[in-house]
């Protein structure tokens, strides 16, 4: 088990160069010269005297070959430097890392959010495939796929938050609340919209996945030998049906938390809500390429890390992998 | 002999998308206690599904007939409702199936899925579970039996995996154990072994059998008694022994003269046969006797009406499904 | 009771229906005609195709004439349908002209990123080895991160614009359908009748074009309209987010990034929620009918192909 873990860890190094490559490329590529960009940011400190700026450029190592850029700029990523945002004028690190809290929670509320609502459904669709539960669900998770997450967001602030006024539009928090409870209730109102937004969307991708998985295990022989043993309905779809489908469900689930963080840009926009989503929305506007790139390579690395996740559960779950005997006959 | 089992008149459709299906119509047989019962006939012909009807383990789109009544040990096994059914399956009334590669779960262990087979039905502490689990295990045949409890089926060969079926289907000493084509996935030599160990176990547990199969040797070898099915019908009935040396349904003599045969004298050599025309789709049964388009003896009454199931003349044990009966014809 | 032996029923079923014996192409069609859903869509993004693409021509408004006399009109007001907006602008017009706009981008980059994505997955599945495997790793791995950032970087790098936002989407869309194609054109690769056409000498493009490509369009016709869903989506959220589409070029998206800013209400207390409204909801509607387009087609072609996106 250790090994198979170690042999994933080290496979993902090469895949990590090649996307921190390209997207060192991305931050290559975007239009303007980085000098005229701190000139431009500050004008007094940099002289238009020709000589001097060709000493900044050497200094700043501007025009040194692509790959010793590329190093460099991987060097000081790793060792947590990640640079100075042109927007805030504080360095990037300290920027991501007060962000991020707030991003943890939105995910994570949305995350188990989607799960407590996703499985129920999705396997009561498949237990009760063909009824109109399971039809209304097929169209619930079709609605669900279909619908712009920003849309979904507005609608729901004129709803909840103008008409009905029953929730917080914006914000994180309100300020100048005391008392525990009452700082509770109001964090509370501020996350349950968008917790709710991001989720909901999730649910629908996952009802129809985990109603597929479970149906697929359904029609398989060994259900039908456990009924013929003389177990019930519900130990058949809980223990021996429910269990086989958890292997492919729970790779899908671990799967999809970039996702998640990927879709909290959206909503983090929309309801002004102080994360990293938002903040590297902020970036791109501005165009504060160091801190809209480094929000990218954090992305990236959650993405292997989720990868990573995935390929283990799936080993823990499956016992078919984990032993690695010889067939024995 | 006491009967255990009493199929009267099944009747099974099914609800598809272009209608209702029927692929099962008037079928009725008993097994006695302790014989082995064998239904023959090609795929299609709906012997897997009789089978699956007497502990309705049938989709949610079938349909029983009627009048059919399935009996065992006296009670009427239709009226039980799901809780009744769970009880006697695996504890009365076994079934094995044909593929064993598929048919245990992959992620539970042997030994686990044994002892699920007991606790299910009876209160046995952890040790006995596991004695008996034990036990049963030697009693197929299986070596190392501590040591299997804990492997995974996918450690396990295809012959093994169908020793463990049968111990499952066995633990609970089920009066009724009905095979479905046990052996039709596993190589000649597993089949010969399996085929042993199971007239084996019938004689220690006193159990009756219901062995469904499509190969004709296994049925010599192993049945008292056999049924020959023919699309949803059963055309021929008799004693194992009566059946191969005096069949009376042409698809009965149709399959017979098909097997190959050895050991036959150079100078009784015939040539082979086959049964000419394709196995009907159950939407497409032929009108009239199901057979005659493919029956080298149909005349114009085999084409209106499917003959009844009636005792050969000579033989009140003997039945064939067919139009020359009555004529007096016998081939 | 769940177990079923439906298997051995869903083969009679297509005996017994009495449909003649037709082309595979008449059986599709026919299959397709089957699934409710899916009819409803297509004739409904054929409506929307003619609505945004054809309406404009019978309408004397531009999109951005602007109406002084009826700022913030709501629906069902003489002379605007859905309302205007808080410089005169006709909603239903402007709807149509975004329509044209988020539609075109939406067709483009998914039919140029399939053309591509085509071509990689056959020539990277046909030809194997070491660039293949390091192909689909990479791929694997970048199917894995959430696209709509990197849409933004890139939108960074390209700029925003009708074009811009068509290469934007490209760059990466084609990595699904690269995946799909070279999963499937490797086991056709092995498959008899390509291995008897080699023997037969028959050159490696033209084993391609005859033998694996006919059986990969299937699947990328599914997925070509999932992508025609997300790219929808994403320009629309681009747009929304400002480095889409921009204004006064009407797009789906941008409207809504327009009618951000009376959400809270008007200055005179208007609460204009038809800004708001109707263009998300036609961005819905639209990608909502391409799902169930996209769910018959795949039932029709290919019942036993499970599409995993």
């Amino acid at each position: 088990m250790k090994s198979y873990f170690l042999k994933r860890t080290l496979e993902l190094i090469p895949i990590f160069f090649v996307i921190s490559f390209i997207i060192f490329m991305l931050l290559n590529a975007m239009p303007g010269d980085p000098l005229l960009q701190m000139r431009m940011d500050n004008p007094r400190a940099f002289a238009q005297d020709p000589e001097r700026l060709a000493e900044l450029r050497e200094y700043y190592r501007l025009d040194d070959p692509l790959i010793v850029k590329y190093f460099d700029w991987l060097k000081n990523i790793l060792i947590g430097d990640l640079g100075f945002s042109s927007q805030y004028k504080i360095p990037v690190s300290e920027l991501i890392f007060s962000r991020l809290p707030n991003t943890l929670l939105l995910t994570v509320t949305a995350w188990i959010i989607g799960i407590v609502l996703a499985l129920p459904i999705g396997i009561y669709a498949a237990v009760k495939k063909y009824s109109v539960f399971d039809y209304s669900t097929t169209v619930f998770a079709f609605v669900g796929i279909s619908l712009p997450s920003f849309w979904f967001a507005l609608m729901a602030i004129i709803l909840f938050g103008v008409i009905l006024q029953w929730l917080p539009i914006s914000g994180i928090e309100t300020y100048g609340i005391t008392g525990f409870w009452n700082v509770f209730l109001d964090r509370f109102r501020h996350l349950i919209m968008p917790a709710i937004v991001l989720g909901f969307i999730q649910v629908a991708f996952w009802v129809r996945y985990i109603r597929a998985a479970l149906l697929e295990v359904l029609d398989q022989d060994y259900i039908r030998t456990a009924y013929a043993k003389g177990a019930k309905e519900r130990r058949v779809i809980m223990r021996h049906a429910l269990r086989n489908a958890m292997i492919p469900i729970i790779t899908i689930i671990a799967l999809d938390i970039p996702y998640f963080f990927g879709g909290a840009l959206i909503v983090e926009t929309v309801f002004a809500w102080p994360g990293m989503g938002r903040l590297m929305y902020n970036a791109v506007l501005a165009s504060d390429y160091n801190l809209a790139i480094n929000c990218l390579m954090f992305l990236a690395i959650i993405t292997l890390l989720s990868n990573l996740l995935a390929d283990v559960l799936y080993v823990v779950v499956d016992p078919r992998i984990k032993l690695d005997e010889r067939k024995r006959g | 002999m006491e009967k255990i089992l009493t199929v009267k008149d099944l009747s099974i459709s099914f609800k598809t998308e272009f209608g209702l299906v029927n692929p099962v119509n008037g079928v009725s047989f008993d097994v006695k206690s302790n014989e082995i019962l064998g239904i023959v006939g090609e795929s299609g012909c709906g012997k897997s599904i009789t089978a699956y009807s007497i502990i309705r383990l049938l989709s949610n789109n079938s349909i029983l007939g009627e009048n059919t009544q399935i009996t065992f040990e006296g009670k009427n096994i239709l009226n039980y409702n799901k809780n009744d059914l769970a009880r006697i399956r695996g504890d009365k009334i076994s079934m094995i199936f044909q593929e064993p590669m598929t048919s245990l779960n992959p992620i539970y262990t042997v030994g686990w899925q044994l002892s699920e087979a007991f606790t299910l039905h009876r209160d046995m502490s952890e040790e006995a579970v596991k004695r008996e689990s034990i036990a049963l295990l030697e009693k197929v045949r299986i070596p190392e039996p501590e040591k299997r409890l804990k492997e995974y089926p996918h450690q396990l060969s295809g012959g093994m995996r169908q020793r463990v079926m049968i111990a499952m289907a066995l633990a609970c000493s089920p009066k009724l154990l009905i095979a479905d084509e046990p052996t039709t996935a596993l190589d000649v030599t597993t089949q010969a072994q399996i085929l042993e160990l199971i007239n084996g176990l019938k004689r220690d547990m006193d159990a009756s059998i219901i062995m469904i199969t499509h190969d004709l040797g296994v049925i010599a070898e192993m049945c008292d008694r056999v049924l020959v099915m023919y699309a949803g019908n059963i055309v021929e009935s008799a004693e194992v022994f009566e059946l191969f040396d005096n069949p009376k349904h042409p698809y009965t003599q149709g399959l017979l003269s098909s097997i190959p045969n050895v050991e036959i004298n150079k100078r009784e050599q015939k040539r082979l046969t086959t049964i000419k025309g394709f196995v009907p789709h159950p939407a497409n049964f032929p009108k009239g006797c199901r057979f005659h388009p493919r029956c080298p003896h149909a005349f114009e009454r085999c084409v209106e009406s499917n003959p009844k199931l009636l005792p050969i003349k000579g033989n009140l044990d003997h039945f064939s499904r067919c139009w020359l009966e009555e004529a007096g014809d016998h081939r | 009771m769940a177990f079923s032996l439906k298997k051995k029923y869903d083969d009679l079923e297509q005996e017994i229906s009495g449909l003649p014996v037709g082309s595979y192409n008449q059986l599709v069609f026919k299959k397709f005609l089957k699934h409710k859903l899916a009819c409803l869509g297509a004739v409904i993004l054929i409506t929307l195709i003619i609505f945004t693409f054809v309406g404009p021509l019978f309408v004397e408004t531009a999109y951005d004439d602007m109406d002084f006399s009826a700022i913030f009109a709501s629906p069902l007001s003489e002379n605007h349908f859905l309302g205007t907006d808080e410089i005169g602008h006709d909603v239903f017009v402007r709807i149509m002209y975004g329509g044209r706009i988020s539609l075109l981008v939406g067709i483009i980059s998914s039919v140029v990123s399939t053309i591509i994505g085509l071509i990689i997955g056959l020539i990277s599945g046909f030809l194997g080895g070491i660039w293949d495997k390091l192909l689909m790793r990479f791929v694997d791995i970048m199917l894995s991160i959430p696209l709509f950032p990197v849409l933004l970087i890139l939108s960074l790098v390209f700029g925003s614009g009708v074009f811009s936002i068509i290469m934007v989407l490209t760059v990466f869309g084609w990595m699904r359908v690269t995946r799909l194609v070279r999963g499937m054109t490797l086991s056709l690769r092995e498959s008899e009748y390509v291995m008897a056409s080699k023997t037969m000498g028959q050159n490696r493009i033209m084993i391609i074009l005859k033998h694996i490509l006919p059986n990969v369009i299937p699947i990328v016709i599914v997925t070509t309209t999932l992508n025609l869903s997300y790219a929808i989506l994403s320009e629309s959220s681009l747009s929304y987010l400002g480095l889409g589409i921009q204004p006064p070029m009407p797009s789906w998206g941008n409207m809504l990034q327009g009618s951000m800013s009376y959400i809270l209400g008007t200055s005179t207390g208007h609460n204009p929620w038809w800004l708001t409204f109707f263009p998300g909801f036609f961005i819905f509607i639209t990608v909502l009918n391409v799902n169930f387009l996209g769910d018959g087609l795949r039932d029709a072609l290919d019942p036993k192909f499970v599409s995993e996106s």
